[in-house]
């Protein structure tokens, strides 16, 4: 693989990609989707930015965004994504985003199986991508693909590449989209969920492989996850998302240390534990998430939220409560409050009561 | 489920009995469909669930633990060995006999989306687990109303398709049309793993009341070792169709005994960036092909403790204090007198070696 021993060093504060007021709307027959609702965030050189959120929350969305792929008729999408040269994503033609998608953005994705070729062999699914964007002969990105492949682990590379999709295992199967993705050295991985579908031993190897490939290569890793297990292993920056807005974003300590947001903590709170003595109970957050097409007016959360007052039905903005600049968050609580609110039997969480919202709106 | 108020492992009578079960599947291939070999998905299991009691079953995809669930309820036969009810052999009884057992026995699906029928309108979906027992149409309906309150739905909702639920209350259908029954076992296959962080909790609460104002017994499949500690009593870990731990909850946590639930356990993210886990120690490579497992003990292509009596002599069930079993030659977390004081389980698989040949775990590097 040419492009690793390119990167012999890299400046860790070299900005990739910046995504400023990213805004995604669907329209469909029951009315407007906002799934993305003014997002703006920043990836570095070589580091994981955590895009965290449940089912809905928009993270998935706003990333297949920058690759062009929520790109259709019912879709209204605005806002700018500019990668370290200037490039804008979001205005850009279908057929410069083609020459980037796999050579300067690469994406895996939760389920392998879906998104390779049932038909071809894998090696010839990864000598593919390289050739498509590279002259190079057929064996050249033949031989690629094989050392790709012995660079993501796969053992006997060469043997492996004449097998078809079918034949690895879901962790193998894992690792071959990531040997494609890498195929043509790109600064930005984009990975939705790689390793949801896994066994923890399986995700455990794979969290391993994409840390080593920061470190070697320099790429900046987008990681999209539900799970803040996985966040707290392999993330340097985090974002966690709610129905389509960032509400926190943080370095990773500040995040898990002191956490500025309800929904952080509700979402720390209910994570079981296994490094702490077992509560009587585990702690939720009560109710679902909104509905998108008709968010609550104001503080996404309110529906949810056992710490809403009358003024969180005003939209509160991103803001750095917390003294630290990089840590910003959304929410109207005072610092002093959301240090004293957060803490629920000793550990941070919500309480389980929810008071009675402050205006006439029905509760989820 | 709290440890206070529920009977221990040892004072409740058992409930369902696996006596040596194992099932095979056959492999079949050409034209003619010639069985050319068997996968062992349970492998001469033998295990006891107690009245009131949850038993937690791990392990990777693969284990068996599916299996070994559906084997429980009866969706699958087993090949061979005896499935107790109440001291009952149930292992082969059909018709009417099948109807009496499964209305004690209800099972809970991993997937809310699959396991729901689209076109069935809840009402029908949980009334049709109601038909099991006696009753009149009406007094049917409020049954249906009261389930849905019970499992945290509205009594409206029996109106609606499943597809108007979200996953989490998906998830809630499925406990109501298993309580319908009146059950006093629900086998529940991996209930919470497709739902997001706080929902899962939510789930996991909702059991825990119902398990303490029906005494129902529960059986949670999970193949990690995180939401199980919340809601189990005891916890069997399985690997490649074997048992090779099992002991009471806390236990486990505290004092892993066998290699492969101690990298279960290893590989569980902690939410704590001060916690970042030593990668390094979770299980290498990948669960060998059950069609043809590993000889000795099932897990030594993967253990860092391998010896050479591992690749050859299958290890018995050791039993150490309180009830904590463990299938290893060199198990971990143990002193010189619980090793001395161990006895051979009379649950090891027939396979398995005669005698105890144990002796302290000494890492090394696996090739």
């Amino acid at each position: 693989m040419t492009g690793v021993e390119q990167m012999v060093s890299f400046s860790s504060s070299e900005e990739l990609l910046r995504v400023e007021h990213l805004k995604v709307d669907f329209r469909t027959e029951g009315g407007v989707v906002h799934a993305v609702d003014d997002v703006s965030y920043s990836l570095r050189r070589g580091e994981v930015l955590a895009v965290v959120g449940e089912s809905g929350s928009g993270k998935s969305v706003s990333a297949m965004t920058l690759m062009g792929l929520t790109r259709a008729r019912n879709a209204d999408i605005s806002g700018t994504a500019t990668l370290s040269d200037g490039t804008e994503l979001i205005a850009a033609s279908e057929r410069q985003l083609r020459r980037i998608r796999g050579r300067r953005i690469s994406m895996i994705f939760q389920d392998p199986m879906s998104a390779l070729t049932p038909v071809y062999r894998v090696g010839d699914q990864i000598a593919e991508q390289i050739r498509t964007h590279e002259r190079v002969s057929r064996s050249a990105a033949h031989d690629r693909a094989v050392e790709l492949l012995r660079r993501v682990g796969i053992p006997k590379p060469a043997d492996r590449a004449r097998a078809y999709p079918h034949e690895f295992s879901g962790g193998m199967r894992q690792r071959v989209m990531i040997a494609m993705a890498l195929s043509c050295s790109p600064e930005i991985l984009i990975a939705d969920e790689p390793t949801t579908a896994l066994d923890v031993t399986i995700q455990a190897q794979i969290l391993n492989e994409i840390e080593e490939l920061r470190i070697e290569t320099g790429v900046g890793v987008m990681l999209i996850t539900h799970d803040l297990g996985v966040v707290a292993e392999v993330a340097d920056r985090v974002v966690v998302m709610y129905a389509g807005r960032v509400v926190e974003q943080a370095d990773l300590r500040e995040l898990f240390k002191d956490p500025m947001h309800p929904y952080t903590w509700g979402l720390l709170g209910s994570i079981p534990r296994i490094d702490r003595d077992r509560p009587h109970r585990l702690p939720t957050i009560a109710g679902s998430p909104p509905s998108l097409l008709d968010p609550p007016k104001g503080c996404h959360f309110i529906t949810r939220c056992p710490h809403r007052m009358p003024r969180c039905t005003n939209e509160p903005d991103l803001v750095a409560t917390s003294g630290v600049p990089s840590h910003l968050d959304r929410c109207v609580l005072t610092l002093e409050q959301k240090r004293d609110l957060r803490i629920v039997d000793g550990a941070i969480g919500l309480p389980a009561e929810l008071p009675a919202l402050p205006t006439n709106e029905e509760s989820a | 489920m709290s440890a206070s108020t529920e009977p221990t492992a040892d004072t409740g009578a058992p409930l369902l009995e696996f006596d040596h079960v194992s099932v095979r599947f056959p492999v079949r291939s050409g034209a003619v469909g010639r069985v050319i070999g068997q996968v062992h998905a349970v492998d001469d299991v033998t295990l006891t669930l107690r009245e009131g009691e949850t038993l937690g079953l791990v392990g990777e995809s693969g284990c068996g633990k599916t299996t070994l669930a559906r084997t429980m309820v009866r969706l699958t036969p087993a090949t061979e060995g005896t499935l107790r009810y109440r001291g009952q052999d149930v292992t082969a009884i059909s018709g009417k006999q099948l109807r009496g057992f499964r209305r004690n026995v209800q099972m809970v699906f991993q997937d809310p989306q699959a396991s729901l029928n689209p076109r069935k309108r809840v009402g029908q979906i949980v009334g049709a687990g109601l038909q099991l027992r006696k009753g009149d149409p009406h007094a049917r309906t409020t049954s249906v109303r009261e389930l849905l309150t019970q499992v945290g739905l509205q009594r409206e909702h029996a109106n609606r398709y499943p597809h108007e639920f979200s996953g989490g209350q998906r998830q809630r259908i499925g406990i109501a049309r298993a309580l319908a029954a009146d059950p006093t076992l629900i086998v529940l296959d991996e209930p919470v793993s497709a739902l997001d962080v706080s929902v899962q909790a939510q789930v996991v609460n909702l059991l825990d009341d119902l398990q303490d104002n029906l005494g129902l017994s529960y059986v949670f499949v999970a193949h990690d070792l995180s939401v199980v500690r919340h809601v189990s009593d005891r916890i069997a870990v399985m690997y490649l169709g074997k048992i090779v731990e099992v002991s009471p909850a806390e236990a486990l946590y505290a004092r892993p005994k066998h290699p492969y639930t101690v990298s279960l356990l290893d590989a569980v993210p902690i939410p704590d960036p001060d916690a970042r886990t030593d990668r390094r120690k979770v299980a290498p490579g990948e669960l060998p092909n059950p069609i043809d497992p590993p000889a000795g003990c099932r897990f030594h292509t993967r253990c860092r403790f391998a010896t050479d009596i591992c690749r050859e002599i299958e290890p018995p069930l050791a039993e150490f204090a309180d009830g904590h079993l463990a299938a290893c030659h060199h198990p971990l977390n143990v002193t010189d007198a619980e090793l001395a004081n161990a006895t051979r389980s009379d649950t090891s698989p027939k396979s398995s070696g005669a005698e105890l040949t144990l002796s302290p775990a000494e890492p090394h590097a696996v090739e």
